[in-house]
C-alpha cells in the first residue's frame, strides 16, 4: 500500500549503503550501525553487516559521560559503556574494545553537530589505517550522516502513515464517509508539510456532481486561494499534458501563482485511468526552499495515498448504493407477507418525507429520511438469525440499524432506523432513549409509521379516519410524539388531509 | 388486542381481555404507555377477563411499573384469576407489582393516593 | 378417561397464530376430560414454546410453516413442535435475577415450572422436536 520508497527495504538499504560505504574505506570486514535514542545518551544497535555481535544486539550501549570508561578504558562486555566521540570538533575516531575484538567507532554527525549515528567497523587488525584510507573516512562523514538523516526521515514518515492507516482502518471506516476521507487527506497534508519543512500546501479533490476540483485540505494558503486561481486541468493554473506519465504537473499560469505570492510549488496530480482526481500540491511562500528530488518522491507517495483512498472510496459508495437496493428489495418482500401490511414501508416513507418537508428539513435530511423509510423495519427480516437475542421483534430497530451502520450513508439515515420506534418521553423501544437523544429523522419516521399503521385495517381494528387520527397524535403529543413533529402532522392533516391519506390508502 | 379503556374518578381503569401474550405484547406497552402520561397518572389495568399473560406480558407489566415509578404515577394490576396470579407468582414479579385481588380494592386503593 | 387423542396442526409462523394453537389443544384436552388447571399451564407452556421458536426458528416468516403433534392418552398430555430453525443453546442463556423485577428472560424457565417433562430431540434432517409433558391427575 504504501509505495516503495517509503517501504522498510527501502530504509535498511538507505542504512546498508552508508555501512558499506564505510567498510570499503576501511576494509574492515564487520559493520554495524547504532542510533542515538531521544535522549542522546544511548545508543542503540539499528543494523548490521558482515558477522554480527550477536550479544551487543540484546544491550543498550551508553554513550560518554561514565568517566571511568573513557576512551579505550575498555568494552569487556556488551552491557559495558563506551566513550564516543562527540561534537564538530572532535574529529579523532577512537578504537573500542568489543567481545569481537577492537573495532573503530567513526561518529557521523549533522551540520548542527548533532550526533546522528555511530558505525563500527572491524575487527582491527595489526595494521593501523593509512593516510589515504583516513582521508576517504573524513570525505564519507558528511555524506554518510545526510544519507542516515535522510533514511530515517522517510522511516519516521512512513511509520507515521502506517500508523495512521491503520487507525483509520481500525475504524472500519477507511474511505468510508467523507468526513474520514477529509480528515485523511489533511493529515497526509500535514505530515507532508512537516517532513519536507515546507510552508504551505493544499489537497484538491475532484466534486462528486460537477466534476471540479475542490480543495478538500489545506495549511498556511490564503483564504482567498480557492477562488484566486483555476485548478481545472484545461487551460488552469497547471499544464496536466504531462500528469498521465507521472511526476510533477508544470506551473502554466506564473501570473495567477505570483498574485498569490507562490515562490515556489510541487504539485501531484492524483490521476485514476487517464482522469484527473485531483492535486497534492506544496507551496513554499517565503524566500527559502526550492523543492527537489526528495520532496516530488514524498509528494508521490501521500498522492498515491489519496488517490487509493478516493478509488475505495468509490468502490465503497457503489457497494453501498447496491446493498441499500438489496435491502429495499427484501423490505418490500417484508410488506408482502401480508395483505394487511403491502406497500407498509413505501407509503411511510412517502409520509416521512412529506412530515419531514413540514417540518423544513432540507432535501439531504428528506432524502435520508425517505430512504431510511424505505427499509426501516428490515431489522424483522433478521431477527431470526439474531442469535439468543430473548426479544428480537423488540431489537428490529437496532438490527436494522446494525446491517447499515458501517456503510458510507448519512448518518442521519442510521439513526432513524435505530430510532424509529422510540417514544419522546422515553418509552419506546429498543433503547428507551428520550427527547432530543433521538434524531429529527427518527422522530418524523415513527410517526409516519404510526399514522400509517393506524389508518390500515386490521383483522382487530378498523383504519383510522383523519378526525380520529388528529385527535390520537394530540393526545400523544409529548408522551410519544415529539411535539413540534405531532404539531406539523396535524398541520398536514387539516390543510390536506386528501392529500396526506392518499399516501396512507392504497 | 380487545380491551377497553373507561376512567373512574380520575382514575384510568384499562380493562384487558382474553390472552395477553407475545402476539399483543409491542401493542399493549404501547397502551400502558400512553396511560401513564405524567405524574398525576393513576391507572389500574383489570385483568378479570384475561385468560392467559405469558411472559412477555409479565415484561410488559414490569416496565410499565417502572415508568409509573420514575415517572409518580400509579400503576396496579386487579382482579387476576388463579392461573394468570400464578404466572406473577412463578416469575416473583408479584413481589415488585400492585397486584390486587379484586377492581374494587384496587380502586379504592387508588382512591386512597 | 383415558380416552386417547393424537392430532396434528399445522400454522403459519406467526405469533398472532398461537392463539389457534392454543385453541386446538385445549378444546382436545377438554374432550379427553383433561383438568382445567393442567390445560392452563399446557397453554402457557405451549405459549412460550411457540414464542420461541417462530420468533428465532423461523424468524416470523408467515410463509414458513409450523407442524405441532398432540397425544393424550390416560397418563399424560404430550404436546410436540417442529423448529426448524437454529438450535441454540438453554444452558448459554443467564439465570434470572428475581431480585431484579426483569423484564424479559422468563420464557424457558416458565416452561420448566409449568411442565413435568421437557425435552428438545434434534432431528436427522436438520430441525429440533420440542416436547412438552404434562401427567394427568
Amino acid at each position: 500500500m504504501v509505495a516503495e520508497i517509503l517501504a522498510p527495504e527501502h530504509y535498511e538499504s538507505r542504512l546498508d549503503r552508508v555501512m558499506e560505504a564505510v567498510g570499503r574505506a576501511t576494509g574492515h570486514p564487520l559493520s554495524s550501525l547504532y542510533l542515538p535514542d531521544a535522549s542522546g545518551r544511548r545508543l542503540r544497535l539499528e543494523r548490521t553487516r558482515g558477522q554480527a555481535p550477536e550479544r551487543a544486539q540484546e544491550e543498550d550501549v551508553m554513550v560518554a559521560g561514565d568517566a571511568e570508561l573513557m576512551g579505550g578504558a575498555g568494552w569487556s562486555s556488551p552491557t559495558a559503556s563506551l566513550e564516543l566521540p562527540r561534537g564538530p570538533e572532535d574529529e579523532s575516531d577512537r578504537t573500542v574494545q568489543t567481545p569481537l575484538g577492537p573495532m573503530r567507532a567513526l561518529a557521523l554527525h549533522d551540520p548542527e553537530g548533532s550526533l546522528v549515528a555511530v558505525v563500527f567497523t572491524g575487527p582491527l587488525g595489526r595494521r593501523r589505517l593509512g593516510r589515504s584510507q583516513r582521508a576517504k573516512l573524513d570525505g564519507l562523514r558528511q555524506p554518510a550522516a545526510f544519507a542516515v538523516q535522510q533514511a530515517i526521515a522517510a522511516e519516521s514518515v512512513h511509520l507515521r502513515l502506517v500508523d495512521a492507516t491503520a487507525r483509520l482502518e481500525a475504524q472500519e471506516r477507511l474511505a468510508g464517509s467523507s468526513m474520514d476521507a477529509n480528515r485523511f487527506t489533511q493529515l497526509l497534508l500535514d505530515m507532508a508539510l512537516s517532513s519536507t519543512q515546507t510552508d504551505a500546501g493544499f489537497v484538491a479533490i475532484q466534486r462528486d456532481d460537477s466534476g471540479e476540483l475542490e480543495v478538500r485540505a489545506s495549511a498556511g494558503m490564503p483564504d482567498d486561494f480557492e477562488q484566486a486561481v483555476d485548478l481545472s486541468p484545461q487551460g488552469g493554473m497547471f499544464d496536466w499534458s504531462v500528469a498521465e506519465f507521472g511526476g510533477a504537473l508544470a506551473l502554466a499560469d506564473f501570473e495567477a501563482a505570483a498574485r498569490v505570492g507562490i515562490k515556489s510549488l510541487l504539485a501531484v496530480p492524483l490521476m485514476e485511468q487517464g482522469e484527473a482526481l485531483g492535486i497534492f500540491a506544496l507551496v513554499n511562500f517565503g524566500s527559502a526552499g526550492t523543492f527537489d528530488e526528495n520532496g516530488l518522491e514524498l509528494c508521490a507517495v501521500f498522492a498515491d495515498q489519496i488517490r487509493l483512498m478516493l478509488h475505495n472510496q468509490r468502490v465503497f459508495h457503489e457497494f453501498a448504493e447496491r446493498y441499500i437496493d438489496t435491502l429495499k428489495a427484501l423490505a418490500r418482500a417484508l410488506d408482502a407477507r401480508t395483505p394487511q401490511t403491502a406497500d407498509h414501508h413505501q407509503r411511510v416513507a412517502e409520509l416521512a418525507r412529506t412530515l419531514g418537508a413540514e417540518l423544513g428539513l432540507p432535501g439531504q435530511r428528506l432524502d435520508a429520511i425517505e430512504t431510511a423509510g424505505l427499509i426501516h423495519d428490515v431489522g424483522l427480516a433478521a431477527v431470526g438469525a439474531a442469535e439468543g437475542a430473548a426479544e428480537s421483534d423488540i431489537e428490529h430497530p437496532t438490527v436494522g440499524a446494525s446491517l447499515i451502520e458501517h456503510l458510507p450513508v448519512d448518518s442521519d439515515l442510521i439513526a432513524a432506523v435505530a430510532t424509529h420506534h422510540e417514544w419522546h418521553d422515553g418509552w419506546g423501544f429498543p433503547r428507551g432513549v428520550a427527547g432530543d437523544h433521538i434524531p429529527v429523522s427518527g422522530r418524523a419516521l415513527a410517526l409516519a409509521e404510526f399514522m400509517v399503521e393506524m389508518t390500515t385495517d386490521t383483522p382487530v381494528r378498523e383504519a383510522w379516519e383523519p378526525a380520529r387520527l388528529v385527535e390520537e397524535i394530540g393526545a400523544r403529543r409529548g408522551t410519544q410524539f415529539d411535539p413540534a413533529v405531532a404539531d406539523a402532522a396535524t398541520r398536514l392533516l387539516k390543510t390536506d388531509s386528501t392529500q396526506v391519506m392518499a399516501h396512507l390508502r392504497r | 388486542m380487545r380491551y377497553s379503556l373507561e376512567q373512574d374518578n380520575g382514575i384510568k381503569v384499562v380493562r384487558l381481555e382474553g390472552p395477553t401474550d407475545v402476539s399483543q405484547a409491542l401493542e399493549l406497552r404501547d397502551l400502558l404507555g400512553q396511560q401513564i402520561d405524567g405524574p398525576s397518572a393513576r391507572v389500574l389495568v383489570d385483568l378479570s377477563d384475561v385468560t392467559l399473560v405469558d411472559s412477555s406480558g409479565v415484561g410488559v407489566f414490569v416496565s410499565a411499573h417502572r415508568r409509573a415509578a420514575d415517572a409518580g404515577a400509579k400503576f396496579v394490576l386487579a382482579g387476576p384469576a388463579a392461573g394468570v396470579g400464578r404466572v406473577f407468582e412463578l416469575t416473583r414479579t408479584n413481589r415488585l407489582l400492585e397486584i390486587f385481588p379484586s377492581v374494587d380494592e384496587g380502586l379504592e386503593a387508588l382512591r386512597a393516593e | 378417561m383415558g380416552d386417547r387423542v393424537s392430532d396434528k396442526l399445522t400454522l403459519p409462523a406467526q405469533l398472532e397464530r398461537i392463539d389457534d394453537a392454543r385453541r386446538w389443544s385445549s378444546s382436545w384436552a377438554r374432550e379427553a376430560a383433561v383438568d382445567e388447571d393442567t390445560i392452563q399451564d399446557l397453554e402457557l407452556a405451549m405459549t412460550e414454546a411457540l414464542s420461541n421458536t417462530i420468533r428465532h426458528g423461523y424468524g416470523e416468516d408467515p410463509a414458513q410453516n409450523i407442524e405441532l403433534w398432540l397425544d393424550i392418552d390416560g397418563q399424560r398430555i404430550a404436546l410436540t413442535i417442529l423448529d426448524r430453525g437454529q438450535p441454540y443453546d438453554a444452558s448459554q442463556r443467564p439465570p434470572i435475577d428475581f431480585d431484579a423485577g426483569q423484564e424479559g428472560g422468563y420464557g424457558l424457565y416458565l416452561m420448566e415450572q409449568l411442565t413435568d417433562e421437557l425435552s428438545r430431540t434434534p432431528r436427522e434432517d436438520g430441525g429440533t422436536l420440542v416436547t412438552l409433558v404434562k401427567y394427568r391427575k
